[in-house]
C-alpha cells in the first residue's frame, strides 16, 4: 500500500493529531516500510480459519449480570475541566450531528 | 409521470434490558442523577479492562432469534475510532466484520395489508454513547455519561421499506417483539429505542436520488412524518436543481419536530472512517449451538403468530385479535380467563368482557392488570354465569364493578346475594302484570301506537324482579300480554 502525506494529513486529522510538515514527510516512508511489512504477513494462507487473534472464550467465560462498585460522582465531577451541577461542560460542539451510536 | 419508488432501510438501535453496562458491572437505568452510574471500564481509565456482560450477549441471541437471524458461531469486537464528547474512551466497542445476527427479517403489512417480509442484514451488539444536550444559540454542551457503556443491539435492515406507513409498521412490529420477549423496554420517548431511517428515490428513467439519513427522531409517528418530508423534498430537489447520487453526496439531516422538518447537519463527503481494528482488550466469543437452542426453546409465540391464531383458532374478529394481542400481558390475562374447567369458553364471550369491562375498569381507574384483585379465572366465572343464563347482563356487569376490586368468587356471590336470574314464568308474569297495572298510561300509549311507552312498562317489571328477570322471558311474557 503506497502511503503518501495526503493519507498521513487524513489520518493524523481523524486521530487529532497535530503535525508539522517535517514529521509528515519522515512519517511518509516510515509508514509504507511498516504496511510492506504487514504486506508480507497478509500473503499467508488463511483461508478458512477464524480470525481469532486470541483463543476464543464460550459463555461460561463471561460476567453475571451483577452491579459492581461505581465510581463516586464527585470524582468524575472533580476530574472534568468543568462541570453545571451534575453535568459535565464542554463547550458547544452540536453541529447538527447527535451522538453517533 | 407516476410516483418515484421509495427506498428506505432503517437502522435502529435498541437498548437491551439487563442491569448493568455491556462491558462492566456499572448499573444502568434511565432517569438517574446525570454521572452517577460510572465506574472505571465506562471512562476507559488506565489499567481499566472490559468484560462482556452474559445476559446482554443472551437477550441479543434472543432477540435474534425470533427476527429469524442467524447466531453466528464465532462473533468478534472491534473498536469504532471517532472522537466525540459524550464518547469518553474515543472510541466505541462494536462488531465489524464478525456480527452476532445475520439475515432474518420482521413481518409487516404492506399498505394494501398484505404481509410482507422487511429482511434484516445484521443486528450486532455494542456500546452506548453518553447523552448530551446543547444550549440553545448558547456556548456549552452538557455531558451525562450514565448511559455510556449499556448494551445496544443496532438493528440494520435492507432497504425494502416502501413507505412511511411501512417504516412506521416495521417499527411497532419490532417494538412489539421485543415487549414480547421482555428484552427491551423498546421505548422511543425514552431513548431505549432509537431509529435512523435512510430514505431515497428512484424514478422512472433509473435516476436515484442521494441516499438521505435522519436522525433525532422520538417517535414512531416522526419517523412517518420525516419520511414523508424526505419524499416531498427529495422528489422537489430531482425536478427543480437534477440533484440526483451521481453529483450529490450522502447526507445526514435532523428531524426537527417543530418545524415538522428535517434539517440538513452535514455531508458524508467520504464514507465515515472509523479506522475499526479488532478490540485487543477482548477475546473473540465462541457460542455453543446448546446456548442458541436452549434460547430457541424459550422464545414465546411471537405476535403475529399469536394474532393468527385468535382469529383462525378462536374465530375472533382481527380487531379482537390485534386488541388483545396488542400488549403480552394481556393477551395472557385473556388466554388464562379463557381457560374453563371444562374445557375452553367462548372466545367471543371472554374477548367482549376482557376488552369491555375490563379495559374500561382499566382505563379509568388508571391501574394495571397485576394490581387488579380480580384473577383470570374470576372473570372466567363470571362469563359462564352469564352465558349459562344463571345472571343476566345487567347484574352480571354490577357484580364485574364489585369482584373487579374485591377479587372475590362471583359465583359465591350470586349465591349469597341471591342475584340468580328469574327465569321462571310465574313470578315473571306476576311482575309484568303489576308493571302494566301500575303504569296503565304507559300501556295506553303503547296501544295506541308509541313504541317508546314497552320500556317504562319493561323497566318496571325489571325493577319489580330487582333486577335480575331473564330479560328475554319478560319481553316474551310483556308481548303477549300487552
Amino acid at each position: 500500500m503506497d502511503i503518501d502525506e495526503t493519507l498521513v494529513r487524513h489520518v493524523a486529522k481523524l486521530a487529532r493529531l497535530e503535525l508539522t510538515d517535517e514529521e509528515v514527510a519522515g512519517i511518509a516512508p516510515q509508514l509504507s516500510r511498516i504496511f510492506a511489512h504487514v504486506d508480507q504477513v497478509c500473503r499467508l494462507e488463511v483461508e478458512g480459519a477464524d480470525p481469532a487473534t486470541q483463543a476464543p472464550v464460550p459463555m461460561e467465560g463471561l460476567r453475571d449480570d451483577e452491579p459492581g462498585e461505581l465510581l463516586e460522582p464527585r470524582a468524575i465531577l472533580r476530574n472534568a475541566p468543568a462541570h453545571d451541577g451534575a453535568f459535565l461542560v464542554v463547550p458547544r460542539f452540536f453541529d447538527g450531528a447527535e451522538g453517533e451510536a | 409521470m407516476s410516483a418515484p419508488q421509495v427506498l428506505i432501510g432503517v437502522e435502529v438501535h435498541l437498548q437491551l434490558k439487563t442491569k448493568t453496562k455491556c462491558f462492566s458491572p456499572s448499573r444502568y437505568h434511565y432517569g438517574a442523577e446525570p454521572n452517577t452510574l460510572i465506574d472505571p471500564v465506562v471512562l476507559g481509565l488506565p489499567g481499566a479492562l472490559p468484560v462482556l456482560n452474559r445476559e446482554a450477549v443472551r437477550l441479543a441471541i434472543r432477540t435474534g432469534l425470533a427476527f429469524g437471524c442467524e447466531i453466528a458461531e464465532l462473533t468478534k469486537w472491534d473498536r469504532k475510532n471517532y472522537f466525540y464528547p459524550d464518547l469518553p474512551k474515543g472510541y466505541q466497542i462494536s462488531q465489524f466484520d464478525r456480527p452476532l445476527c445475520t439475515g432474518g427479517g420482521i413481518e409487516i403489512d404492506d399498505d394494501d395489508g398484505n404481509p410482507k417480509t422487511i429482511r434484516l442484514i445484521r443486528a450486532h451488539l455494542e456500546e452506548d454513547t453518553g447523552k448530551s444536550t446543547h444550549d440553545e444559540g448558547g456556548t456549552k454542551s452538557r455531558v451525562d455519561l450514565n448511559r455510556a457503556g449499556a448494551p445496544l443491539l443496532e438493528i440494520v435492515s435492507e432497504p425494502d421499506i416502501a413507505s412511511a406507513g411501512e417504516a412506521e409498521r416495521y417499527l411497532n412490529a419490532l417494538r412489539e417483539i421485543v415487549s414480547y420477549l421482555g428484552t427491551s423496554d423498546g421505548n422511543m420517548e425514552e431513548g431505549n429505542l432509537r431509529c435512523e431511517p435512510n430514505v431515497n428515490l428512484v424514478f422512472e428513467n433509473g435516476d436515484r436520488t442521494a441516499i438521505v439519513e435522519v436522525k433525532n427522531i422520538n417517535s414512531v409517528r416522526n419517523v412517518g412524518k420525516a419520511i414523508e418530508y424526505e419524499i416531498l423534498r427529495q422528489t422537489r430537489i430531482y425536478h427543480d436543481d437534477g440533484r440526483t447520487m451521481a453529483n450529490t453526496p450522502r447526507s445526514t439531516r435532523g428531524w426537527d419536530d417543530t418545524k415538522s422538518a428535517t434539517v440538513h447537519q452535514r455531508f458524508k463527503e467520504s464514507a465515515d472512517d472509523y479506522r475499526y481494528f479488532p478490540e485487543p482488550d477482548l477475546p473473540p466469543l465462541s457460542i455453543a449451538r446448546s446456548w442458541v437452542e436452549a434460547e430457541r426453546a424459550e422464545l414465546p409465540e411471537l405476535p403475529r403468530l399469536r394474532r393468527a391464531r385468535y382469529a383462525e383458532a378462536l374465530g375472533l374478529s382481527p380487531y379482537d385479535a390485534e386488541v388483545l394481542t396488542g400488549d403480552p400481558i394481556l393477551a395472557a390475562w385473556f388466554e388464562q380467563a379463557l381457560a374453563g374447567p371444562s374445557g375452553p369458553r367462548d372466545a367471543k364471550a371472554v374477548a367482549n368482557w376482557v376488552q369491555g369491562e375490563l379495559m374500561r375498569h382499566l382505563n379509568e381507574e388508571k391501574v394495571e392488570l397485576s394490581q387488579l384483585a380480580l384473577t383470570p379465572a374470576g372473570l372466567g366465572e363470571l362469563v359462564d354465569l352469564t352465558t349459562s343464563g344463571i345472571i343476566n347482563a345487567g347484574t352480571a356487569k354490577a357484580l364485574f364493578r364489585d369482584v373487579v376490586r374485591s377479587g372475590e368468587s362471583p359465583a359465591a356471590l350470586v349465591e349469597a346475594r341471591g342475584l340468580a336470574q328469574v327465569s321462571e314464568r310465574g313470578p315473571v308474569e306476576a311482575a309484568v302484570r303489576a308493571a302494566m297495572e301500575a303504569n296503565v298510561q304507559a300501556v295506553e300509549d303503547f296501544r295506541g301506537g308509541n313504541p317508546k311507552a314497552r320500556g317504562r312498562i319493561f323497566g318496571a317489571a325489571m325493577k319489580g324482579l330487582q333486577g335480575k328477570g331473564d330479560p328475554a322471558l319478560v319481553n316474551e311474557v310483556l308481548t303477549e300480554l300487552l
